[in-house]
């Protein structure tokens, strides 16, 4: 029977045809290895090995300060990054790295910053609040590579880290 | 990231893609893989493309896929072991109206998809009406009666 016996059947045949059996056999192993490569594959990606999933969403608590954001981007996709701040008194500074912006492109800010300015390589966005309040900044990717920099917000460090896919 | 470097990534990921999927894969096109092919080429163009849209960037795209392609070809015809690990090589499934199980298995071939090309090409009835049936590189099945 066929299903006991798995050994591919060899043949004597009079058909023009380079048939290469050894090559077919070597292929069919190369095959399956790919197979569970490409399925390694997506089940990574499903978890967010390259962004957009559980593994790849990150929060950061710091002195009652949190941010949320992803560790894993991908070339000019889209993600979002939020700080939590609590006990703001008047107003909030969101102090961004140059070296930052230069791999991420801050394409909005909610709610707007009242005002901002760069001083030695970095940009401070000013909001005016009060009590608890969240910045939500809408990112995207606009080079690959690994970068990590300090924000600060209020004066709390964050250290963030992307790994950007191209 | 350089049109250049895009165009032969993606080509040389379908490439592999494709060569992995086994000849089967799209062979027959139904209606559904019809449609998933049809996703899969939106798919590509944008990865391809990205958010540029120029004229210039699609003159390289196109030139790097076709030269890409070319020299491939160029490749497969000077080296014969380059053409097997590319495309593979023909495959008997079928001897003296037999099936042969498990080169058919291995290959993602069924007893019905033999006998479907034995009708549509011969008019066949019968699997033992036929001499040979071969698993061909673009992943169809030709017929040699007996």
């Amino acid at each position: 029977m066929a299903g006991k016996n798995k050994s591919v059947e060899r043949l004597q045949h009079d058909l023009q045809l380079e048939e290469n059996l050894d090559q077919h056999k070597r292929g069919w192993v190369i095959q399956k290895v790919g197979w569970t490569i490409l399925y390694l594959g997506l089940i990574l990606a499903a978890i967010g090995v390259f962004g957009t999933g559980p593994l790849s969403y990150k929060t950061q608590v710091i002195n009652g300060n949190s941010v949320e954001y992803e560790r894993f981007m991908r070339y000019e996709g889209e993600s979002e990054m939020t700080f939590h701040v609590k006990d703001v008194k008047d107003s909030i500074a969101l102090e961004i790295p140059q070296q930052y912006l230069e791999y991420i492109d801050v394409l909005s800010i909610t709610p707007l910053p009242d005002r901002n300015r760069t001083v030695d390589g970095v940009t401070t966005y000013y909001f005016p609040a009060g009590g608890a309040a969240d910045i939500h900044c809408n990112l995207m990717a606009k080079k690959f590579g690994n970068i990590s920099a300090t924000i600060k917000v209020n004066a709390t460090p964050f250290t963030i880290a992307h790994k950007i896919y191209p | 990231m350089n049109p250049v470097i895009r165009g032969l990534i993606i080509y040389l990921f379908l490439m592999l893609v494709f060569r992995l999927s086994g000849k089967r894969t799209l062979a027959q096109t139904t209606p559904f893989e019809l449609v998933l092919l049809l996703i899969i080429s939106e798919v590509t163009q944008q990865a391809l493309v990205g958010e540029d849209y120029s004229i210039t960037t699609s003159l390289i795209l196109i030139t790097t896929l076709i030269g890409v392609d070319l020299l491939v070809s160029v490749i497969k015809q000077r080296s014969r072991s380059f053409e097997q690990v590319t495309e593979g090589s023909p495959l008997v499934v079928v001897a003296d109206g037999k099936l042969l199980q498990n080169r058919a298995v291995k290959s993602r071939v069924s007893e019905e998809d033999v006998l479907e090309a034995a009708r549509n090409l011969h008019g066949l009835e019968r699997l033992d009406q036929i001499k040979y049936a071969v698993l061909e590189l673009d992943g169809t099945i030709s017929i040699i009666p007996k």
